[in-house]
């Protein structure tokens, strides 16, 4: 059983090792990342935000959180994982979110600020991120219209999605 | 405002927010008051300055099960309205306004889902209506979209879209309540970043002619 649960909120990423675990509480669209060292047994979790590319300009200077994106957050979790001794080589990734949370609304999408289908590109450059990292992609819960909490072991490499309906499996 | 991320707000603005925000759930309040035939009853709107990752805490617990009915404001100033049920007050305010007891069943039926966007339609209408004479701009509300789910869930479709723009957001919050406390809820309001100014000119004027 893991000793502690460290939660990893929007635009946050968090690494332990084991017995503990990384959780995500209610993600909607956002989309939740776990890279896995099973020898190392140590945990990476990312909360993604936004596709991106993350803005190229002064931003971050002025304190900016680029973690929000795909094309930066998983890069910087790689890194931080590497400066814990994790090998990129026998790294996995899993990915569960990218719901489309109001998606019986007509009307609503085709109007709204953000277009059609945010849970969707945040998969798809999540995807594209992982594999510019050459980090496999073993498991995924992705779409779908429904919000998610994902519970990742880094002992085991469980990671589990549950939702509000009762529903929870395994990946 | 600073350019990237970061707002600057005075107490004075925020309570002048408070203040206008107070007069447009007092709106909203009435019309559900006539839909249900009960009194409601309203605490005053807080107003907070957070980080986007801290909004969903906000939502009184990212995992709980609520009905969320989002509409997005569009006109001289836009942002985000969500008005959060806990599933026991959803329910109780349907079996008031159908007059019968709402099915157990945890998804709700087509019937229950128009009902309760109309209650949205309406209250937010009755707020937004209310905004837009005392700052002088026009606020016209999106089609409601309704969501059963995960509160955090829900409010990160809004935060995505803030998120292009800032780190942090304003979050207007207005809890009200009725019938000895079984129909409770709470109105958000999250202006956009650009017509955030807008607002704090207007509620800078109000707030100078309150003095």
């Amino acid at each position: 059983m893991p000793d502690r649960v460290v939660r990893v909120r929007i635009s946050e990423f968090q690494v332990a090792a084991a017995p503990a675990a990384l959780k995500v509480f209610g993600l909607g669209s956002c989309v939740a990342v776990a890279i896995w060292d099973p020898v190392l047994k140590l945990g990476g979790l990312a909360h993604i935000l936004l596709p991106g590319p993350a803005p190229d300009d002064d931003r971050a200077a002025s304190g900016w959180n680029e973690n929000k994106y795909a094309d930066h957050a998983l890069p910087q979790l790689l890194r931080a994982m590497v400066l814990r001794g994790g090998n990129p080589e026998r790294m996995v990734a899993k990915i569960a979110g990218g719901a489309n949370m109001f998606s019986t609304t007509e009307g609503l999408d085709d109007i709204s600020a953000v277009k059609h289908g945010i849970g969707e590109r945040n998969v798809e450059a999540v995807k594209e991120t992982l594999a510019r990292l050459q980090i496999p992609l073993v498991a995924e819960d992705t779409g779908g219209t429904r919000g998610r909490t994902v519970t990742f072991e880094t002992a085991t490499g469980r990671f589990s999605v549950s939702n509000a309906r009762g529903g929870a499996q395994c990946i | 405002m600073s350019e990237f991320g970061k707002l600057n707000l005075s107490e004075i603005h925020l309570d002048a927010l408070r203040e206008i925000c107070n007069i447009g759930m007092g709106h909203a309040a009435t019309a559900l008051c006539q839909m249900i035939g009960r009194p409601i009853l309203l605490s005053i709107p807080e107003t907070s300055l957070v980080a986007l990752c801290d909004v969903p805490d906000l939502m009184g617990g990212t995992e709980k099960v609520v009905v969320g009915i989002y509409l997005k404001i569009w006109g001289d100033i836009q942002g985000n309205m969500l008005l959060v049920f806990p599933r026991d007050s959803a329910c109780a305010l349907l079996s008031m306004l159908t007059g019968g007891p709402p099915e157990e069943e945890l998804v709700l039926s087509e019937m229950h889902s128009s009902a309760l966007r109309e209650i949205g339609n309406i209250l937010a209408s009755s707020y937004l209506s209310a905004l837009e004479r005392l700052l002088g701009r026009t606020l016209i509300p999106s089609v409601p979209g309704l969501a059963f789910d995960m509160a955090g869930a829900i409010v990160d479709y809004i935060l995505i879209q803030l998120g292009e723009e800032v780190d942090q957001t304003l979050v207007i919050k207005a809890a009200f309540s009725g019938d000895g406390g079984a129909l409770h809820g709470n109105f958000f309001l999250l202006p956009d970043p650009r017509s955030l100014r807008i607002i704090l000119q207007a509620a800078k004027v109000m707030a100078d002619e309150m003095d």
